[in-house]
């Protein structure tokens, strides 16, 4: 499903990735795992088109994978750190939203599960939520909607015992329901507990 | 209600009056056979009230007094003179707010070509400007409670309005006399509170002048906007859902007409800004006012084409094309465009279906372009542009998807006129 050959990219002459290959088939989960600054965040911008690459190929079902496709976004929910939201939409607003755009088969159910299991309250604004609630939203509205792809950036930081624990059997469901997983993490459990396979950046 | 909301009330009333005054002054006209001066003082002391709402909420958003990161850091945090060391940044807020009063004071002449006795008239205009400062400082240490100054406000803007359309020949000596011991008292008042001003009270206002340093320079309001918004999500914090409902475009634009509703202080100056255009009907300038009195208006209503444009994040969770996602953005900035200029087609002396039409297409245009600049590049080569000395090209690129689009879209209406 996901192919990633030969990816390169440096910062200002320092190489950054040098040459990641690997592959993603549905219902997998590959980890991404290294300390900081060794690149798993670029890895992650790179895969999602945020970032161009200096060399190598990053192909969706055997497509160059472009960043601005609908097809790709269709296929693909991500949680990096450039998270963002519409300051006057709600919890609720930005989930149904998200939901109805994607196309979600009984939108209005779906959303009021996903923030039941993440313990959102509907009516706030996201300004006014704690940065592990923004957290919580941002994995909500990858789970909303349609998806065949989940890249997570680190989706254990900002988040408790309980929802660490929430997050590693959801996304154990994830895969189950045929949805390949691809993630970064510094939680030696929730990689134990998710991963298919683990890939170390240095 | 925060102090950023405080004068929201009265600045909604002074909205519906200033349109009110419009249809009214329109009616009269229809009815006097359209001899009625186009602009009366009904329009010019409604809008003058309004500006005086928008001058104390100006300065209450910037504190009005406020402490930058040095201050904060080396001066706050010592035991030094908190009052005398915050003495110069009274003064200052006093003088804008007299500054911004005395043109208010001249405009209102300007527009209604009132014979009034210079020094008094102008007198009066400094003092209230002063007071609006004090109250403002006053608001900021706490002194008052949010709800007796939006009282105080309203008040304000009321008198201010009612004195306006008072008899031409009236004597200000007497109130400027009255106003100018009301500034004395204020100023002595605000200088005695200095002193109880907390390290927070004063850093409220930090974000926002920083943002607006930063937007000025770069010419682009986005990281202005983007925290006003902010501040006024705070202050609504909770919001009933809204009925987000049908296929994926019609969900896009329930839920951008929802924001809009969320916020309806913009839709009214939206409907406030059709009295530009009604002011400028006399004058060669119609046709100029005319693009950007509209570019204004609509450019209220693009909020949610803003920040799409600016955040690649929520493309990628909202789905689809870019292009797809601007149309869905773009269908409230163009309704609000064409009745716009429609309502300005029927209420404006002057405005042909011609004018009408270049304002709606045109401002459409020059919305899309602003709403969707990319930001400053700062590590785009130097152009030496002549008279200017060497500049950004990335600040030329935003003149050319802004200012200067705008100028050239009113000059292009001005020569079609």
């Amino acid at each position: 499903m996901l192919t990633v050959s030969g990816l390169c990219k440096s910062y200002a002459g320092h190489p950054v990735l040098t040459g990641v290959t690997f592959t993603l088939a549905p219902g997998e989960a590959l980890a991404v795992a290294g300390p900081n600054g060794a690149g798993k965040t670029t890895l992650l911008t790179c895969v999602a088109g945020l970032e161009e690459a200096d060399s190598g190929l990053v192909a969706l079902d055997g497509r160059a994978l472009r960043e601005s496709d609908p097809e790709v976004r269709a296929a693909m929910a991500c949680l990096l750190d450039d998270a963002d939201y519409f300051p006057d939409l709600s919890v609720v607003d930005h989930l149904t939203l998200c939901a109805h755009a994607h196309g979600t088969v009984d939108p209005a159910a779906v959303v009021a599960a996903v923030m039941r299991e993440l313990g959102l309250s509907p009516d706030q604004l996201p300004v006014t939520l704690s940065s592990g609630q923004r957290h919580r939203l941002g994995l909500a509205s990858c789970l909303v909607r349609p998806r065949r792809l989940l890249l997570l950036d680190e989706p254990e930081q900002r988040l408790d015992h309980p929802g660490r624990s929430w997050l590693a059997d959801r996304l154990g469901k994830e895969k189950a329901a045929g949805v390949a997983v691809l993630f970064t993490s510094h939680d030696p459990d929730l990689i134990a507990a998710v991963a298919d396979r683990t890939i170390e950046i240095a | 209600m925060t102090r950023f909301g405080v004068a929201a009330l009265a600045e909604r009333l002074v909205y519906l009056v200033v349109l009110g005054a419009i249809g009214a002054q329109v009616v009269a006209s229809g009815l006097s056979g359209g001899s009625a001066p186009p602009i009366g003082r009904g329009v010019a002391a409604a809008l003058t009230g309004l500006c005086v709402v928008l001058l104390a909420k100006g300065l209450l958003g910037f504190g009005p007094l406020y402490a930058g990161a040095p201050a904060r850091t080396w001066v706050l945090s010592t035991p030094a003179d908190r009052g005398r060391a915050l003495r110069r940044h009274l003064a200052a807020a006093v003088a804008a707010g007299a500054a911004g009063c005395l043109f208010l004071g001249f405009a209102f002449v300007a527009v209604t070509r009132l014979t009034v006795p210079v020094v008094p008239w102008f007198t009066a205009w400094a003092a209230i400007g002063a007071v609006v400062a004090c109250g403002c400082v006053l608001v900021q240490a706490g002194s008052f409670g949010t709800r007796p100054v939006q009282r105080v406000l309203t008040v304000l803007a009321w008198v201010l309005a009612g004195a306006a359309l008072a008899d031409p020949g009236i004597q200000v000596a007497v109130p400027a006399a009255v106003a100018l011991g009301c500034a004395f008292a204020a100023v002595g008042l605000a200088r005695w509170r200095l002193g109880a001003m907390t390290r927070g009270r004063l850093t409220s206002g930090a974000e926002l002048a920083t943002a607006t340093q930063a937007s000025a320079l770069s010419l682009d309001v986005t990281m202005f906007w983007t925290i006003v918004l902010e501040r006024r999500a705070r202050t609504l914090g909770r919001v009933r859902p809204a009925a987000i409902r049908g296929g994926r475009f019609t969900a896009l634009i329930t839920a951008e007409l929802a924001r809009i509703r969320r916020t309806p202080t913009g839709l009214l100056v939206w409907a406030a800004l059709l009295a530009a255009p009604y002011g400028a009907a006399v004058t060669p300038l119609l046709p100029a006012v005319h693009v950007v009195a509209g570019f204004l208006a609509v450019d209220r209503l693009a909020g949610g084409l803003r920040v799409v444009s600016r955040s690649p994040a929520l493309r990628r969770a909202l789905g689809g094309s870019d292009r797809e996602l601007a149309l869905a953005h773009l269908v409230v900035p163009a309704a609000g465009a064409v009745v716009w200029s429609l309502a300005t087609l029927l209420v404006v002396p002057g405005v042909t279906p011609l004018m009408a039409a270049i304002t709606a297409a045109g401002v459409l245009g020059v919305v899309y372009r602003v709403a969707t600049r990319p930001p400053l590049d700062y590590s785009a080569p130097v152009v030496d542009v002549g008279l200017f000395g060497p500049a950004p090209l990335g600040l030329i690129l935003q003149l050319s998807r802004g200012p200067a689009l705008l100028a050239g879209l009113a000059l292009l209406q001005t020569a079609v006129a």
